[in-house]
């Protein structure tokens, strides 16, 4: 079986990390660096600039007045965010199939959808872990958009043409590598932050996440859960995970509670449909 | 687009026949079954909004 081979002679292929995203990484780390550093690195990348210039201006943020520098920008999104924002713009662009192998539009809102509602499963938590929710969310099914780039016609083979379930074993069946593997792999590949690669690698599975990582990505398996039964975007195929009573446990959440929590993701959710269209 | 960013613009019965679709995909859990009633929920008090507005 050469399935499974195509998908990783191609993964080499693959560009590696854009050098913003590789520098921007590096700056974030380091404790003693300033906006100014952080803001010229991301203009080096003129399309980056007006990504960035686009989504904070955009009516997602409510800012009152325009931002016209990068450094504005950082100043209200924060390091952390703004990195966040560069990694999935970065990887989405580096990914992107055309739409006869996939729907980007509703993969992409099946994606920012997952991490719009794993940000407000976790809304007890700090900033970071929120803003980890959303990248890990955005960036969960990674591995579905690595088979759609390196072998698209197994891609649609796999998932449109075959009238059985799309589920991770078949994948293994079929692939003999699942999504959340094939999404490790690149994410290895790329450096990605440890708790995304997390997410990624375990987002069915939660309960083989690292500890550290466990609430996370319980965080991300039930919003992915929540987007399917709401019918958020779309993900290349009906099968959903089966839920996991530890993964809701572990959010500590009442079922009262989730009902606000999912009004607000998909208020949040509405506000960003113009920017999900302008980016 | 082909598929609504939120699930806004469907009928409640068609929403139903989703729930129903999506539930007897996976196996059965009672926390599964109350999240589904709150989806609903959200979609009529949603569906309820927008109109209004
Ligand atoms: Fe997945
Ligand atoms: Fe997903």
């Amino acid at each position: 079986m050469d399935n499974f081979q195509t998908v990783v002679d191609q993964l080499a292929d693959l560009p590696s990390t854009p050098v913003v995203v590789q520098k921007l990484h590096m700056l974030i780390q380091d404790d003693a660096v300033g906006s100014r550093d952080v803001a010229r690195i991301v203009e080096t990348d003129s399309a980056l600039v007006a990504r960035v210039l686009k989504l904070v201006n955009s009516p997602f943020y409510g800012m009152t007045q325009s931002v016209l520098s990068v450094e504005d920008a950082i100043a209200i999104l924060g390091f952390n965010t703004l990195h966040q924002l560069v990694l999935s713009t970065a990887v989405f662009d580096t990914l992107a199939v055309d739409n006869s192998t996939l729907n980007m539009a509703a993969f992409w809102q099946h994606s920012f959808g997952v991490g719009v509602f794993a940000k407000h499963l976790s809304s007890n938590a700090n900033k970071d872990s929120q803003s980890e929710a959303l990248t890990g969310g955005i960036l969960h099914d990674i591995g579905r958009l690595v088979i759609a780039k390196c072998d698209p016609s197994k891609f649609v083979t796999f998932y449109f043409k075959r009238k059985s379930v799309t589920g991770i074993e078949q994948e293994m069946e079929f692939f003999e590598r699942d999504h959340q593997q094939i999404g490790e792999m690149l994410a290895r590949k790329w450096n990605f932050p440890a708790p995304i690669t997390a997410v990624i690698s375990n987002h069915h599975t939660p309960s083989a996440a690292p500890d550290e990582y466990k609430k996370l990505v319980a965080a991300v398996n039930i919003a992915d859960l929540l987007c399917h039964m709401m019918q958020v975007g779309y993900s290349a195929t009906s099968y959903v995970t089966e839920f996991d009573p530890e993964a809701w446990r572990c959010l500590g959440l009442s079922m009262d509670k989730l009902k606000d929590r999912i009004h607000a993701a998909l208020n949040e959710i509405d506000k960003a449909s113009q920017m999900l269209e302008s980016l | 687009m082909e598929k609504t960013t939120s699930n806004k613009s469907l009928d409640v019965t068609e929403y139903r026949k989703h729930l129903e679709r999506f539930l007897s995909m996976i196996l059965h859990h009672e926390e599964v079954q109350e999240m589904a009633r709150i989806a609903e929920e959200v979609f009529c008090e949603r569906n309820d909004s927008s109109r209004i507005n």
